[in-house]
Order: C-alpha cells, then sequence, then structure tokens
C-alpha cells in the first residue's frame, strides 16, 4: 500500500488486509513522517479531540485518528481516508492494516485465495448499476 | 544494522532482498514496479532487527519503501 502524508512524503508498506477491522492503521512514528505530529502525542494532561479509544482482539487500546491524504493500492486510489495512528506489535512483520473503510469508500470487491498465497482487489463501479436500476 | 550511502546501493529484486537479509525490516528506494504498480526491484537504504530504529536512518528519504523480509508468525498476533 503506498501512502502518501500531508506534507507531500510518500511512503509504501506491506500491508495485512484484515476485514473485522474498521478502520486503517498506521505507526504513529510513520504517521508523524507523513505530517500528521498530532499522531505521536504523548501527553499525559490534555485530551487531544482526535484521540478515541479502540477495542482490538488482544484488548483496548488508545489511537489517534488522522486522515490520510491518498491511499493507493494498485490502481485504486483513496483520497482523504481516515487512519488510526497506533503502534502493532513488530511481531506481526507488518506495519499498516488495510481496514473495512478503504473497501467501503472505494466500493471495491476482495477476493483471497488461500491456497495460492494471493489477495485481488477490484474495483466495481456501482454507478453503472443503480443507473440500469433506475432504468 | 546499517545505512548504505548512495553510491553504496545496489540494485536488488525484491525476493534476493528477503534472501540476504532474513528476519530484519528493510527500507529501499523502488527502481522497478510490476504492471499493477507493485515493487519488484530498488535499492536497500537501511535495514534492522527493530522498526523504530530503521526509521532514524531513513528521515531524509521522502519516498520510501518498508517491508519485513521474514514470514509472518502464525497465528497472527495482533
Amino acid at each position: 500500500v503506498r501512502l502518501k502524508g500531508r506534507n507531500g512524503s510518500v511512503r509504501e508498506y506491506c500491508a495485512l488486509v484484515d476485514q473485522t477491522s474498521d478502520y486503517c492503521v498506521i505507526p504513529r512514528v510513520d504517521a508523524y513522517r507523513l505530517g500528521y505530529p498530532e499522531a505521536s502525542h504523548d501527553d499525559l494532561v490534555t485530551t487531544p479531540a482526535n484521540l478515541v479509544m479502540v477495542s482490538t482482539a488482544t484488548g483496548y487500546a488508545q489511537g489517534m485518528m488522522i486522515v490520510m491524504q491518498l491511499v493507493e493500492i494498485g490502481g485504486i486510489k483513496v483520497e482523504s481516508l481516515p487512519f488510526l495512528g497506533v503502534d502493532l506489535p513488530q511481531v506481526m512483520g507488518y506495519d499498516v492494516v488495510v481496514g473495512r473503510n478503504f473497501f467501503e469508500k472505494t466500493e471495491s470487491r476482495l477476493e483471497i485465495d488461500f491456497l495460492a498465497r494471493k489477495i485481488k482487489i477490484t474495483k466495481e463501479n456501482r454507478n453503472e448499476e443503480k443507473d440500469e436500476e433506475k432504468k | 544494522v546499517f545505512a548504505l550511502a548512495e553510491e553504496d546501493q545496489q540494485e536488488l529484486s525484491i525476493s534476493k532482498m528477503r534472501e540476504l537479509h532474513k528476519n530484519r525490516w528493510i527500507a529501499i528506494t523502488v527502481t522497478k514496479r510490476d504492471k499493477n504498480g507493485q515493487p519488484t526491484a530498488g535499492k536497500i537504504v537501511a535495514e534492522d532487527v527493530d522498526r523504530y530504529r530503521l526509521r532514524q536512518n531513513i528521515i531524509k528519504y521522502n519516498d520510501i519503501c518498508i517491508f519485513y523480509s521474514g514470514d509472518p508468525p502464525f497465528p497472527l498476533f495482533l
């Protein structure tokens, strides 16, 4: 997945596609480098507006909500996609999680081939279907 | 742990990088892509066993690709 931040920096990651995750996730250090200094907020006194509590499979955590300027997977591009700034365990081997909000926004179809270890993401043109329904 | 100067960086395929630097975080500048836009080759800028130490060596790069060269553990620890 290729991410373009608010300051124009671009970072590309090997991402984990997680259908059970509501939001996409990025490490806070990378959010900072992409031009989102608010993601690395560690002040225990004040509570910023973009601080959110998230429930994960292993318990509750705090994350910072940011809006990524541009997200690209293959030829599919999404602008202004909400991301959660949360540090995932390094043992995972992934930096970024692609969650459901990416697929909802792109109206794309996700096909997983477990045997071939391949994921295919195709963008559907729902407007054409809607046009046909109208006719 | 290492960070390479630009003149020392060699172009390698992603599979070759995975062979040479197993179970490490690698930062590369992409030189080749497949028809789907996914990186297939590049130049290693830095590599490290620690995700956060790697970030210290790639601050000056504005367009960079980062990946882990090992196999993800199973079951995944999320």
